[in-house]
């Protein structure tokens, strides 16, 4: 079986590729108002030339950009700007467990709009529009569905590594399989969302056409579309050619040389990964928990932030565990997390010596809104008779239970009167919070 | 309030679109000036078509910063001009009521800057207006209209707010009835930006002593007033200025040709964003969005856009395999490259701007597509050289002067000896 990748990396930069406006909003760009200009912003172009020097690949001397023109309504412009004539590298190599593979090229692009299939219709939304990506070609020479999902997950890694990827959003990515048994008639499968469903598009490919030729069907040389609800690939509508999109050179950039940036880039890159977990490692932190650490570049900094206030233990758990969920659960990046106000709700939680789950409910409560982290536990401890009566209320009146979970908003009313009753002079809303988070955790 | 006058010339001439009738608020050079700008130029809060019915409804949510850069040095921007759509036209007359000439109503204005033009040579000498040039679209009108037209070297002003016809020759230039109300305007309006990557501003210092003829021009399709007219006035120039033959063969077989090419591709692109999801009115919801875009396409863009956009996409697509685009650009390549030879041995180049004085309304409209192309023959070259030049009215068919790029502050200087 011969596999190959076109993965789509999103880009953990402040701006847009061709405005600075921040990612996620709306401006005149984003929405293609007419006479706005794309201004590339550099940061782009350095994450494209870090990863081309970590892949040993060769870099173009001058950068050029393409328009890609298609109807569409997720593209504001009526066009997307890409690279089509000139990637910014070519010819790399990427190695993980299962060997090397061949990277033909990466070229840097703009992400159109996103579009929001509802019952009521498709909705539009401009926001994403223009947010930079890296798109990585690999030349067919993955072996096996086995080796397509690792080289995902190891280039995740690596490019968590080099701190380029917004892993808030993963990769999309196009995928094409062929096996022996159709003399490899290549059947490509586009806009596969994620590494688990770049796993079933896969298998769903192989099976697929491994049928085909034993009951005697001929496998035809096409592209398909994945359904992840009903895991199966249908063919697509249209054939899409490099006709179709029609590119012309890109007006409105002049061509830039790359050689100055690339030079800074050389100079910036950070430590071989290997080194920097070997260092963990000799500061007692175990294998496993310095590669999480040493993978990531805001963790990286994040633990060095914090190693010299804290214990190795706890530094190590905030940093890899608890971190991390509280940034997913809140929609919020690595560099929202304001360092100072980190490291005083650690201290509060070290000298406090509290629990891990309490830990995990300090930070999500407190590092991004205006509470101290010693009053919030305060309240808390101020709390709990009362959320030890609602407990035990729940588990005398099933009943009750389950009349809410059908719908009968009554029941609240009901455990609030008994509440009042065993404490009375609470803040009702404080009770009214007690009861419904109980019920919902019951 | 806006001064009646213009009001006046609005009433018998119409070269506006919009009147601005709220004063600008700045102080500076600029103060004494009336400024007026094409309506491919945004300005916030004014309706923008860019002469189009498919911008119906659109009201900018920004100002351009060519508008800007001269309000805040106190000129008053009066109102936006009328324009063939989207800069698609030689005569002005692709637009809802279309400008008319300032001394027949049975001449065409030129285009695509018509309401320019017209407005220009109506106005006092304190009115300059901003107009822009893709294949000639300052030249044409200015010639047409008997004002003075200047074209800068692409880059020297910023193209942020200008709805694009073809970027990779779109440049932003001005009408005025004296030189030195376009050299008042030049420093002001080619100010620094950070909003275009293409702004590029150099001055080179290049005295015009000696002028270039091309040979070619005997042998052009140029009607006789104006080649006699030309040969005249070339005779006085050779009183003070050195006058010698130049050699342009590719540049006028080819400049017509490589020029459509290159600009119905950009075009197309451009074009490919109206679809009705966006900007403007907004259209009842109709079928998928192929329906949706197809109706609104189809309804509101008008026979030349329809024309340009069909064209410029054959050349994309099925023009790929022969390469129509990349053969354009090398013939683009040539004629830059003999325009640089030929500027070895001048400092200038002199041409007609139009190879006719004047047309009818009705001549236009019994002309086939080719003999209306065929009209950019002279004002194309220097676009696709990205040359800076001036159009004076001191011939019928308008004086077309051309130096190198980035000299424009001497070509502004020796207009003024040429007028």
């Amino acid at each position: 079986m011969k596999i190959g990748l076109e993965t789509h990396i999103p880009l953990d930069t402040k701006t847009k590729l061709f405005s600075d406006e921040a990612r996620g909003t709306l401006s005149a760009y984003a929405q293609g108002e007419p006479g706005t200009r794309p201004v590339l912003q550099a940061k782009a172009i350095r994450y494209a030339l870090k990863l081309a020097v970590t892949l040993d690949m060769d870099v173009a001397s001058t950068l050029a950009f393409d328009r890609k023109q298609y109807f569409y309504p997720d593209l504001p412009k009526g066009y997307q700007i890409t690279q089509h004539r000139q990637p910014i590298a070519e010819n790399g190599v990427f190695t993980t467990p299962h060997g090397d593979t061949d990277i033909k090229e990466i070229h840097v692009e703009e992400d159109p709009s996103r579009l929001k299939h509802t019952g009521e219709g498709t909705r539009v939304d401009d926001t994403r529009s223009g947010e930079p990506l890296i798109e990585l070609v690999t030349t067919p020479s993955l072996t096996s569905i086995n080796a397509a999902t690792t080289f995902l997950d190891e280039l995740a890694t690596h490019c968590a590594y080099l701190g380029i990827f917004d892993d808030t959003k993963g990769f999309k990515t196009d995928v094409n399989i062929s096996i022996e048994a159709t003399q490899h008639t290549r059947v490509e499968v586009k806009n596969v969302t994620g590494r688990d469903n770049v796993k079933d598009a896969l298998r769903y490919e192989a099976w697929r056409q491994e049928s085909a030729v034993e009951t005697g069907h001929a496998v035809r040389r096409e592209t398909r579309h994945y359904d992840d609800e009903k895991n199966m690939t249908t063919p697509s509508r249209t054939k899409e050619t490099y006709q179709d999109y029609a590119y012309i050179p890109e007006p409105d950039i002049l061509s830039l040389p790359t050689g100055h940036l690339l030079e800074e880039v050389k100079e910036d890159l950070p430590k071989p990964r290997q080194d920097i977990i070997d260092e963990l490692v000799s500061e007692d932190v175990s294998k496993q928990e310095a590669t999480k650490i040493a993978s990531h570049k805001e963790k990286r900094r994040f633990y060095g932030a914090l190693r010299d206030d804290l214990e190795a233990e706890l530094a190590q758990t905030v940093i890899t565990e608890h971190l991390p969920h509280v940034l997913r659960a809140r929609g919020k990046q690595w560099e929202d997390i304001d360092i100072k106000r980190l490291r005083s709700t650690v201290s509060v939680i070290d000298a406090r010596d509290l629990p891990e789950t309490t830990v995990k409910d300090v930070l999500w409560n407190t590092l991004f809104d205006d509470i101290e982290p010693a009053t919030w536990l305060d309240e808390q401890k101020r709390q709990e008779p009362v959320q030890a009566t609602v407990s035990r209320l729940i588990d005398e009146n099933p009943g009750r239970v389950r009349a809410f979970k059908e719908g009968d908003e009554a029941v609240v009313n009901a455990f609030i009167g008994d509440l009042r009753d065993a404490h009375p002079g609470e803040d009702v809303s404080t009770l009214i919070e007690q009861v419904r988070q109980g019920l919902d955790e019951a | 309030m806006t001064e009646d006058r213009y009001h006046d010339i609005q009433a018998s001439h119409q070269p506006f679109t919009t009147i601005k009738e709220e004063p600008s608020n700045g102080t500076g050079v600029l103060d004494d000036y009336d400024i007026s700008i094409k309506d491919n130029i945004v300005y916030e809060g004014l309706p923008t078509t860019a002469g189009s019915e498919v911008l119906k409804g659109y009201t900018s949510s920004y100002t351009a910063d060519v508008a800007r850069f001269l309000e805040a040095e106190g000129a008053s921007i009066v109102g936006k001009t009328k324009m063939d759509a989207f800069g698609f036209g030689t005569y002005g007359l692709n637009t809802e009521k279309p400008p008319k000439h300032p001394e027949s109503e049975d001449l065409v204005p030129g285009g695509s800057s018509a309401g320019s033009a017209v407005l220009t040579k109506l106005a006092p000498e304190s009115h300059v207006s901003i107009a822009v040039s893709t294949g000639g679209s300052i030249s044409c009108p200015a010639a047409l209209c008997g004002v003075i037209g200047y074209t800068p070297t692409r880059g020297h002003v910023s193209r942020h707010g200008l709805i694009p016809y073809a970027d990779s020759f779109d440049s932003i230039g001005c009408m005025a009835k004296t030189i030195k109300a376009v050299q008042d305007v030049e420093p002001i309006i080619t100010q620094n930006t950070s909003k275009d990557m293409t702004h590029n501003v150099e001055h080179h210092d290049h005295g015009v002593d000696v002028v270039g003829i091309p040979e070619e021009i005997n042998d052009l399709a140029i009607n006789e007033t104006v080649k006699k007219a030309f040969r005249a006035r070339v005779e006085r120039i050779s009183d003070a200025h050195e006058v010698r033959r130049v050699s342009l063969p590719t540049t006028y077989e080819h400049s017509v040709a490589a020029y459509y090419t290159i600009a119905t591709s950009e075009a197309s692109t451009n074009l490919a964003r109206y679809d009705g999801l966006r900007y403007g009115e907004q259209p009842e919801p109709v079928g998928d969005y192929d329906d949706f875009a197809t109706k609104h396409r189809g309804e509101r863009f008008g026979m030349e856009e329809k024309r340009r956009v069909i064209l410029g996409t054959y050349i994309r697509t099925v023009g790929y395999e022969d390469q129509l685009y990349e053969r354009a650009q090398t013939a683009r390549q040539h004629i830059k490259d003999e325009f640089e030879a030929a500027f070895s041995d001048v400092d200038a180049i002199l041409t007609p701007a139009m190879p006719f004085a004047e047309k009818t309304i009705s001549e236009v409209h019994d002309e086939d597509l080719a003999e209306t192309y065929a009209a950019d023959l002279l004002t194309t070259p220097p676009m696709l050289a990205n040359l800076p030049h001036v159009t004076l009215p001191s011939i019928p068919g308008g004086l077309q002067v051309i130096t190198p790029q980035h000299t424009d502050r001497d070509l502004l200087g020796a207009a003024k000896e040429l007028l």
